[in-house]
């Protein structure tokens, strides 16, 4: 797939599991590994990417391992730009899927 | 390759690319932190490594968010001023001696300022040897008219990288077989005035070479990317391989056939440093122009402005 396609994708993926909840890098690494092949350091460049875009803000929280880690938490901009990946997301499926068959599942 | 190993390796590199302490020391945190998560979850050093990527692909990757620290106008300064003082010495030097032919080599200067002042250590001695063997084989070649073996002289461009390379075992036997090569062509040539079978040596150290690459190859096999870079890379040795001897044997083109070898070290900084900008080719694709424009078609005198492209498209690139 092309990169910078992906890269867009996985930047939407991002912001999709940190609405949901609160997580630190690994952790994302972790959630999105799961079903995407995100070998390649992708996704840390991305995570401050985006919170130098102010997507997201970072939080310390102590572990039981005794180094703080550092938090991601979505931002109103980040909710914002989240909404608007999804609904070109959406649409750009959709018309794909017109073009080739194939349904879209909300 | 461990965690402390990998956090030294990514401080490198951010170190030589002039980023910020500031955000060094924020980046370095962070992948420490995933590097122990990671181990936590009882992945390998290996299976880190993968997940969060070559320290040089990392920088590549982060860079858009970096600060880099200002390069001092200096620099700059005496980058520019260099074309002008080559002119001037040359024209000194031309028209008070009338020997426009070799001095012209003093427009050398120009590209090495600029490589002299704008990189590393590492790079900088790699990225002159090149210019060196330039220099030198152009003044062999006119005051002795020994153009072969002289071209053996852009030797010192592989052998130079080989310098810093880390695994001793390899560096010590590309060297050496470099050494070996080279030998069996003088050997050949002089004492039995065949240089064609001469040039056979040199396959004593692309064997050498097409071995190294071969491990590479399996030690990076699990990774679909690495992988298809390592296909790519080793495909573009063996053709330089074949190039060089088709060339050679068919064409009796020795004497030029050694720049297919050049093709090699610019696949490797096209695939493994991924550079966005044509300024880290330049040197390669300078010496091919001027090498290629001087023995084809005799135009040694003026085929040194090829070296201006270096400068040239440097400061287009970063305007």
């Amino acid at each position: 797939m092309n990169t910078q396609l992906k890269k867009g994708i996985l930047e939407m993926c991002i912001l999709y599991v940190i609405n949901e909840k609160d997580m630190y890098g690994f952790e994302v690494i972790e959630r999105l590994a799961k079903d995407i092949d995100v070998n390649e350091n992708t996704i840390y460049p991305i995570l401050r990417r985006l919170t130098a875009q102010h997507l997201f803000k970072t939080y310390e929280k102590q572990t039981s391992l005794g180094a703080p880690r550092k938090y991601y938490q979505i931002t109103i901009e980040g909710k914002q730009r989240l909404n608007e990946s999804l609904n070109e997301w959406k649409s750009f499926l959709e018309g794909v899927f017109n073009i080739v068959g194939g349904h879209f599942n909300e | 390759m461990n965690k402390s190993n990998y956090l030294k390796d990514l401080r490198e590199v951010l170190q030589s690319h002039e980023v910020l302490e500031i955000d060094i020391k924020d980046v370095l945190n962070d992948y420490e932190s995933m590097y122990d998560d990671a181990l936590e979850r009882g992945l390998s050093d290996d299976d880190v490594y993968n997940l969060l990527g070559d320290p040089n692909q990392v920088y590549h990757e982060l860079i858009d968010t970096l600060h880099m620290k200002q390069v001092k106008r200096y620099k700059h300064k005496f980058i520019a001023l260099s074309p002008f003082f080559a002119v001037l010495v040359f024209m000194i030097i031309g028209m008070s001696t009338d020997i426009w032919h070799p001095t012209w080599l003093i427009f050398l200067i120009i590209p090495i300022t600029a490589i002299i002042l704008s990189t590393d250590k590492q790079e900088k001695v790699v990225a002159l040897s090149p210019f060196v063997a330039v220099i030198t084989f152009i003044l062999v070649g006119t005051y002795t008219n020994y153009w072969n073996p002289a071209w053996l002289i852009f030797l010192i461009i592989p052998i130079t990288a080989l310098v810093y390379e880390k695994d001793t075992v390899k560096k010590t036997l590309m060297i050496v077989s470099i050494a070996i090569a080279i030998a069996f062509y003088l050997y050949m040539g002089y004492a039995q005035g065949d240089f064609m079978t001469g040039a056979f040596g040199f396959l004593l150290p692309l064997v050498v070479m097409l071995y190294y690459a071969e491990v590479k190859f399996e030690l990076v096999v699990k990774n679909p990317l690495k992988r298809k870079n390592a296909i790519i890379f080793t495909l573009v040795i063996v053709g330089a391989i074949a190039s060089f001897f088709l060339l050679g044997y068919f064409a009796d083109g020795w004497v030029y056939a050694w720049m297919v070898f050049l093709l090699i070290p610019m696949t490797a900084i096209f695939l493994y440093d991924k550079p966005r900008k044509l300024t880290p080719f330049m040197p390669f694709i300078a010496v091919i122009i001027f090498y290629s424009l001087g023995h084809f078609f005799g135009l040694f005198e003026i085929s040194w402005i090829a070296f201006l492209l270096i400068p040239v498209v440097a400061i287009v690139e970063n305007a």
